[in-house]
């Protein structure tokens, strides 16, 4: 059974003046389960917005998105915010963390909404990605690429089935670019998580098994594009 | 506790600890104020109308009724002047009188020692009487009653501690109510003992024989036969009704004065200032209401991205409307907590006042309903401030708040 399916999705925002602008036009997209996909696309033409519709936080204006069978799109806003406590991990592109927490903290915290605390996994989370002594440590007491590892962590704390990823290593230099991105995509692996990146460097986009256009995916950019 | 709205309120709070802070002290302030200034007031009525020693009534010299009670009773004010002791022989030969009067114990002032009041009274007052139900005065170790023939003195137990009087001492009353150094009487009087603290004004006073006053050297002679007050304890407390209009009424030489109403008249006068205070404190409460409002309601407009991210990792509205409201009622309570211990700072340093100028014990360490009803209001206050904060932290959009778009 395919992990996502995305049947006509459609997304719209309200204008300042005159009709709805949409940004979004899906017909189709699929994923298996355990996966790795990378979307690229240029930046503001509506890969966030995708993220948002799949992980539940926004509802379309039309089309469906299923997760393992489940129509998010059917789902009432509660319902679909438990479904991302549990199934979704998300890694944005400026991290995220909560400065009032520490690094254990923030994971914790992931999975405070979802599976439960589990302090000893948190640890384990972030032992994995190199950070068991900085367990401690504040956001603002780590560097950029730190960061990056301890959001990693907490997108996996609830051993979700689908990682989504927002331009990931946007605020990375490049060698911390390809380091965050090996350890997204392995971390995933071993937890058998599905992975969805969308990012605009070519040269994340390239080290996954599975690269799509954005361009290609969303009929709004290809209208664009042709005209 | 870690995870839940309960754990992120109070890791917010922490991070946060200052305006946390300033939100509590306010609260603290408010309900320290509100509880102190209604069980001073309280306790304050209530102990000093009860700390009646035993008595019911004064009767005394022609004047004021409250001036009567402060004097005799609380050994406060002046007297108003003095009554013949044959008083007593005419309490006793008037039938009604008589049959209303259990006890009528004279007292004679007008002395100190180092600022200490000195009363002359009889035996009658250490032997017979209760000061409580009860309960008795007592003396302390080795001492004894004075002999009522002998220039000899009790010490009430505060007066003792204050000037380290002990049996076996020696001293010279002081002429007058007020401590002036070369104003020294002539006679020598000694202590045979030291009165068992009582917490009643009773404590505050040198106790010698009625005639030691009467006759002390450089007294008028003409007043030797002349006391303060009598000590009225009553058979029955439905003599008043007789008893007042027969002294002040229809006699014009005494001043009957019935010790309950006379008090509780005299605390009534300060009802306005009462009120003012508690107006104050309501005040100050509304005030920390605000701050709790303005506080949270800042942090929301700073916190609109943290909330996003706990929208995103699956927190539900209604837990982050709870995660406010929870940090309203942990500043609302750790103000409470302060607003006790802001109570006890009151509480120890009026009652120290209040013991060292009237003997009298206010009782202000025992539980108080209000202090739940200060409490609780304080809470409905600091929930209710949290309410706005609380529906903005749930109507957040997560998606515009949550950062960079691509």
């Amino acid at each position: 059974m395919a992990l996502l399916e995305i049947q006509n999705l459609s997304k719209s925002y309200p204008a300042p003046v005159g009709p709805d602008t949409q940004v979004l036009d899906v017909p189709a997209f699929e994923m298996d389960t355990g996966s790795r996909v990378a979307i690229h696309g240029e930046s503001g033409s509506g890969k966030t917005t995708f993220l948002h519709l799949v992980a539940g936080i926004l509802r379309p204006d039309r089309g469906t998105i299923l997760l393992e069978g489940q129509d998010l799109t059917q789902l009432p806003e509660s319902n679909r915010d438990r479904l991302r406590a549990s199934s979704i991990g998300y890694v944005f592109q400026t991290f995220n963390l909560l400065q009032g927490f520490t690094c254990l903290e923030n994971v914790m915290l992931g999975m405070s909404f979802g599976s439960g605390v589990n302090e000893s996994r948190a640890r384990e989370l972030l032992e994995k990605v190199d950070l068991a002594d900085r367990l401690s440590y504040r956001p603002s007491q780590l560097s950029v690429g730190q960061q990056q590892r301890v959001a990693v962590a907490r997108a996996l704390a609830n051993k979700p089935k689908l990682v989504l990823a927002d331009e990931p290593t946007g605020n990375l230099d490049p060698k911390n670019s390809r380091a965050a991105i090996d350890l997204i995509q392995q971390l995933c692996d071993e937890e058998g998580s599905g992975l969805m990146v969308v990012s605009h460097d070519l040269k994340v986009v390239d080290s996954f098994p599975k690269q799509l256009s954005w361009a290609s995916l969303n009929r709004v950019i290809s209208k664009e594009t042709r005209t | 506790m870690k995870g839940g709205a309960l754990w992120i309120a109070w890791k917010s709070l922490r991070q946060h600890a200052l305006s946390t802070w300033i939100a509590s002290g306010s609260i603290a302030l408010a309900g320290g104020l509100l509880m102190a200034v209604w069980a001073l007031r309280s306790q304050a009525e209530s102990t000093f109308t009860e700390a009646n020693g035993g008595f019911d009534a004064v009767l005394g010299p022609r004047g004021s009724q409250l001036q009567l009670v402060l004097n005799s009773i609380f050994h406060l004010e002046a007297s108003s002047g003095t009554i013949p002791m044959s008083t007593a022989t005419l309490l006793q030969r008037n039938p009604i009188v008589r049959s209303a009067i259990a006890r009528a114990i004279p007292i004679a002032g007008g002395d100190n020692y180092k600022g200490y009041r000195i009363v002359g009274t009889s035996l009658e007052l250490f032997e017979d009487h209760e000061y409580k139900e009860g309960r008795k005065f007592k003396i302390i170790g080795n001492g004894r009653l004075f002999n009522e023939d002998a220039k000899e003195a009790l010490v009430g137990a505060f007066v003792a501690d204050k000037l380290g009087l002990k049996v076996g001492d020696s001293f010279q009353p002081y002429h007058g109510l007020t401590y002036i150094e070369g104003a020294q009487h002539a006679d020598v009087y000694k202590v045979t003992g030291i009165l068992e603290t009582t917490s009643t004004p009773v404590d505050r006073v040198i106790w010698i024989p009625i005639k030691g006053i009467q006759t002390m050297e450089g007294h008028r002679e003409d007043l030797q036969n002349d006391v303060s007050a009598f000590l009225i304890k009553l058979r029955s407390k439905k003599a008043i009704a007789i008893l007042d209009p027969m002294f002040n009424k229809q006699g014009k030489d005494y001043t009957f004065s019935s010790i309950t109403p006379v008090m509780s008249r005299f605390f009534q006068k300060f009802a306005w200032f009462e009120k003012i205070l508690e107006l104050v404190a309501y005040l100050v409460g509304l005030v920390s209401a605000g701050s709790i409002l303005a506080i949270l309601y800042n942090s929301m407009n700073e916190k609109r991205r943290e909330i996003a991210i706990l929208r995103s990792l699956g927190a539900r509205r209604v837990t982050l409307f709870s995660m406010v409201v929870f940090q309203s009622m942990g500043i609302a309570l750790l103000g409470i907590l302060l607003s006790f211990l802001f109570y006890v700072l009151v509480a120890l340093i009026v009652t120290g006042i209040v013991r060292d100028q009237t003997g009298v014990a206010l009782l202000l360490f025992q539980f108080d309903p209000l202090f739940i009803w200060v409490s609780g209001s304080m809470l409905t206050l600091a929930i209710f401030s949290g309410l706005l904060p609380a529906i903005i932290a749930y109507k957040t959009e997560v998606s515009r708040n949550l950062g960079p778009t691509s």
